[in-house]
């Protein structure tokens, strides 16, 4: 029963009978899609739903993951078809601004050289109206006991001086960071270490994946603090978890040239695109 | 932009070449969703080809999505057959479709009698994962449980339809390969 042998047939069938019976049965739903905005909005849903189904698929192609899904015929047959994914107006848009707070930022215990000046041109791309983005949100390094993530010697690779303590103004967003467009919040490590932005919760305990999915989002740019770290650790969450992800490396701030080289290089081999801005 | 006349020539040209091989695949043993729904799901796959056409969409292999796309209107609607508990009209016909699958798979008549007999929801999950080829992910998405819920379901299923196996002396055979 399993369509493993081969791919799906495609014959050329012409069915010239019946095919004007379909073809008014397909006008009258185009004229009922652009009269019910409720029907257009379903087409379009499936539409999108499609599209991140194109685009999961070929990260996972791209990753030479042939095995990820054995028994769908019609996406090994788009596999081999090369198909160019749709363009982006169908696709739901967000970006998910990482960790852009004062302990992070110049004066702070783990300041990252750059950070004030990534809150200042956040600030000013999303002061555009024509940002393009459907959701904008944002994630908090916010630790209550993180245990070994916080070290009186740290070795500046697991472990690391007090920094973003719930409740302190460190964890605030730096004060140049336009906070008006962030819609949630997603605070992480409370208790232990977490880089990425998807171990985080807004303030009614939603991950961050599931937010965005209830959304429909289906791509999303990471931006923030620090690129080596916790933007590397969400924007490849991002591409594990299906979404189509990019990091806009103008708007980031990297700790080291040396590791923030290497993010980028790991980024691009794991499906995320890098560009500068 | 692409004028309506354009449009229509372009959706029945695409139709003409896909409208039969679309049909085969939802009336077969994945889907096998009543002739009513199958031109439903076909026609909803086609108006969402004209939308990304209108919108200056370019697609390169439409066939291939056209496929994607009834792919996702069948699991909707496959959604809506399961949630059916008091069986209307076409899920009768997708009931009685159900049990030429089980012939089709050339499953015993003990064991047909046993997926029979289970408990609602193991019934459909042993459906979906063994006679439909559904992936476990799609289960849950069909079904609306969590995909850590299919697994346990599925191992209780099956020690079930294992022990009934017993009981009318034939034996369960282990899928393998």
């Amino acid at each position: 029963m399993s369509h493993e042998d081969g791919p799906l047939p495609l014959p050329n069938t012409p069915r010239a009978d019946g095919m004007e019976k379909i073809m008014a049965a397909f006008r009258s739903s185009l004229a009922r899609m652009d009269a019910d905005p409720a029907e257009a909005a379903r087409i379009r849903e499936l539409a999108g739903r499609s599209d991140a189904e194109i685009v999961q698929q070929r990260l996972r192609e791209e990753a030479g993951d042939v095995s990820a899904d054995p028994v769908r015929p019609e996406l090994r047959l788009l596999a081999r078809a090369d198909m160019a994914v749709p363009g982006g107006a169908d696709r739901v848009r967000a970006l998910i601004i990482v960790d852009v707070q004062n302990d992070f930022c110049e004066g702070g215990p783990l300041a990252v050289a750059g950070g004030a000046a990534v809150a200042r041109s956040i600030s000013t791309l999303l002061a555009s109206g024509g940002h393009g983005y459907d959701h904008v949100v944002a994630t908090k390094d916010y630790h209550i006991d993180p245990g070994s993530h916080f070290a009186a010697s740290p070795d500046y690779i697991r472990s690391w001086p007090a920094h973003c303590v719930a409740g302190t103004s460190g964890s605030d967003f730096h004060p140049d960071l336009a906070t008006g467009p962030i819609e949630a919040v997603f605070r992480k490590g409370a208790h232990a270490a977490a880089y990425s932005g998807f171990e985080g919760v807004a303030d009614d305990g939603t991950p961050l994946t599931d937010w965005l999915r209830a959304r429909g989002v289906d791509t999303v740019d990471v931006v923030g603090i620090a690129t080596d770290y916790c933007v590397r650790a969400t924007a490849a969450d991002a591409a594990a978890n299906g979404f189509s992800a990019r990091v806009l490396l103008g708007l980031t701030a990297g700790v080291a040239p040396g590791t923030t080289a290497e993010a980028i290089t790991a980024l691009r081999d794991t499906g995320v695109a890098v560009s500068p801005a | 932009m692409l004028s309506n006349e354009e449009l229509n020539r372009e959706i029945e040209s695409l139709a003409l070449e896909c409208w039969d091989a679309l049909r085969q695949y939802l009336r077969g043993s994945r889907f096998l969703l009543p002739a009513d729904i199958v031109d439903e799901v076909i026609n909803d796959s086609l108006l969402v080809v004209a939308h990304k056409r209108r919108r200056g969409h370019t697609l390169t292999n439409p066939k291939a999505y056209l496929f994607v796309v009834a792919r996702n209107a069948a699991v909707d609607r496959l959604k809506g057959l399961y949630a059916v508990e008091v069986p209307d009209s076409p899920a009768v016909e997708w009931m009685c479709g159900r049990t030429g699958m089980l012939a089709e798979a050339q499953v015993s008549l003990t064991l047909e009698l046993a997926i029979e007999r289970l408990p609602l929801r193991q019934r459909q999950v042993i459906e979906l994962r063994y006679l439909r080829d559904f992936s476990v992910a799609e289960t849950a998405e069909i079904l609306g449980i969590a995909e850590g819920t299919v697994g346990p379901t599925t191992t209780s299923a099956i020690r079930k339809l294992r022990q009934f196996l017993e009981e009318h002396g034939e034996t369960w055979k282990e899928e393998t390969g």
